[in-house]
């Protein structure tokens, strides 16, 4: 490497990244292609006015359940409304739902996760318990009812999802925790009088993120479909507002007789969720998570 | 071993218990008494009768008096009485229960032995190649798919295409088990389907880590075929973590299960629920969650004997 040409910084920083993103699709299409969905996805949810041709609500009689034409791509439902605006503006309902509700499973879990594992002794018995039972019932089921007694609304839906996957995030911080506070390091900043909030926030925490990055990535798919069955079902986003799970929900009835408004909801969904899946498959190959085995 | 048992038992019993108490205690989240609910508000009706429906209901007493008089109940085999059909409830639960577990044995007898392990079986046979990069993207595609979506698309193809209409009345397998067939095939593969894409790429690691180990190697000097190799020595192996993973995997059918039969309107247990949610009739709801709950805890003491016994070195109760 001795011949190599001497470059001045500046042009190297700037050619630099170009060529490294270049070289990070090069290396690691599966992973781009998931983020790059992932990212017009969310873009869409952020301006969905950018890219809608309609407004979402506006009702047309005259243009009722009408097929996929150049004026409404993805046709229109029984009350006229442009069936691509609505999914569009749905995106932004359904990730948010499911972006809050794997936050909040996050912040919840993790951080008694973290704590349960480090203290360990009767509070981690207790909180053992708790999660147990969330984890007794399937997520679908245990989200259903949630949501069905606390009543049909954005709000709990996001609280049911979140309680749903509080257990996932408390178990991979906890595990991680025990195994962290095991070792070396973490021994000798306590000998040396770290203190217990510093030692977790400083030194647990960090060695334990990769497992809870791929862990949010996880329960960001399954999130996305819990919201879609949620508010298919009734449960979660109330018309006539959009959510993709709400748009196939008030498709149903009109299955057959215009089965538009009922395939490109669901095709959105799958679009979202395998660019996440993609990315988390990538992530657990390339990340050690065996950690969560131990 | 039986001492392992008892104790996973009275654990389950706990857990079941804590079940009970979320629930119980999510339905007294609920702002204003369940009757002021029931009772449409704008019929006018006076405190005094809203008071009488209460003490019908036993709805009067304290949550704690509620709660243990229901347990003792529970205890005796009685689940209480609809407050809408005024039916009890273990009538209303047992014929749909049913129907939800049939669909479920289906759909998991297909993830596993129709799709599962034959995919993933195919997939590590031709590893890195184009059988194999085919069965990973379906799977992966497959899990991007809501359970109900994929339920109303296999109706949407099958009646358009093939001119097949769900039936409109459940029929009992006992009763015509052609026809029942023809009705759960279509649900029971689109959940089966689903349940199919984890235990594939399962199946297909597992099958691929077994083949790296020592013995298989031993196992090809002494000059078996690659056949024998891997239907002989190595999938026995392999499949011990699939069985655990199927076993679990029957809680996702059964959660499934709730949507599917909405979608191909079967009279199951998730029918049930969701109808016991909309009109509010709480004993229905609690008795649901209680029955899938105990269910799934049995379960999965079971899945842990079975792997107990399937791999001699794991012990259990250690």
């Amino acid at each position: 490497m001795a011949d190599r040409p001497v470059r001045n910084d500046t042009e190297r920083s700037t050619r630099s990244w170009v060529v490294s993103i270049a070289q990070g699709i090069r290396d690691e299409p599966v992973l781009s292609t998931g983020f790059l969905i992932g990212a017009i996805i969310v873009l869409i949810a952020l301006v969905p006015q950018a890219f809608a041709t309609h407004s979402p609500r506006a009702t047309n009689a005259l243009a009722a359940l009408q097929g996929p034409s150049f004026d409404h791509w993805f046709g229109t439902d029984t009350l006229g409304r442009d069936v691509y605006s609505r999914v569009i503006y749905g995106s932004r309902t359904s990730i948010m739902i499911a972006g809050s509700s794997v936050g909040l499973a996050l912040i919840i879990g993790a951080t008694l996760g973290l704590i349960s594992g480090f203290i360990g002794g009767f509070l981690d018995q207790l909180l053992g318990r708790i999660m147990d039972i969330v984890f007794s019932l399937p997520p679908l089921l245990l989200a259903i009812a949630i949501a069905g007694i606390l009543g049909p609304s954005v709000r709990n839906a996001i609280m049911a999802i979140g309680i749903v996957y509080t257990p996932h995030f408390f178990r991979v911080a906890r595990s991680g925790a025990i195994v962290m506070s095991a070792r070396p390091f973490v021994l000798a900043s306590r000998l040396i009088g770290v203190g217990n909030r510093r030692i977790l926030i400083r030194h647990i925490l960090p060695n334990v993120s990769a497992l809870l990055t791929v862990q949010t990535t996880v329960s960001l798919a399954y999130a996305i479909l819990l919201e879609a069955s949620l508010s298919f079902l009734g449960l979660g986003v109330q018309p006539p507002n959009p959510s993709w799970g709400s748009i196939l929900n008030e498709g149903r009835p009109f299955l057959q007789l215009s089965p538009w408004v009922s395939i490109f909801p669901g095709l959105m969904i799958l679009l979202s969720v395998l660019a996440v899946n993609l990315v988390t498959d990538r992530l657990r190959d390339r990340w050690d998570t065996s950690l969560a085995q131990e | 071993m039986a001492v392992y048992i008892l104790r996973r038992l009275i654990y389950g019993l706990g857990t079941a218990l804590g079940l009970v108490l979320l629930v119980f205690g999510l339905m007294n989240l609920i702002p204003g008494t369940v009757v002021s609910q029931l009772i449409d508000r704008a019929a006018g009706t006076s405190p005094e009768r809203l008071a009488e429906v209460e003490a019908f209901l036993g709805l009067d007493r304290p949550w704690y008096v509620q709660l243990s008089s229901w347990l003792l109940d529970v205890l005796r085999g009685d689940l209480g009485i609809s407050w809408r059909s005024r039916i009890p409830v273990v009538q209303l639960l047992l014929p749909r229960l049913a129907v939800t577990l049939e669909l479920a044995a289906m759909s998991a007898l297909i993830s596993s032995i129709v799709l599962g392990v034959p995919g993933g079986l195919i997939a590590a046979t031709y590893r890195n190649s184009w059988p194999d990069a085919l069965v990973r993207v379906a799977s992966l595609a497959v899990l991007s798919v809501p359970v109900f979506w994929m339920g109303s698309m296999f109706i949407l193809v099958f009646s358009t295409a093939l001119g097949w209409s769900p039936p409109l009345t459940w029929v009992s397998p006992l009763q015509d088990f052609g026809a029942n067939m023809r009705m759960m095939i279509l649900p029971a593969t689109a959940l089966g389907l689903v349940g199919a894409a984890t235990l594939v790429r399962m199946t297909r690691n597992s099958i691929l880590e077994v083949m790296g180990q020592n013995y298989i190697r031993t196992a090809r000097s002494t000059g078996a075929s690659e056949q024998r190799i891997l239907l002989g020595h190595a999938l026995p192996n392999a499949l011990i973590p699939v069985v655990t993973m199927a076993g679990l995997q029957f809680g996702f059918l059964l959660g499934g299960a709730v949507v599917i039969e909405e979608v191909f309107s079967l009279p199951g247990v998730g029918r049930l629920l969701l109808q016991a949610i909309s009109q509010r009739d709480y004993p229905v709801v609690q008795a649901c969650v209680l029955t899938i709950g105990v269910l799934l805890i049995l379960l999965n003491i079971l899945i842990d004997v079975l792997y107990a016994y399937l791999d001699p070195r794991i012990k259990l109760g250690d």
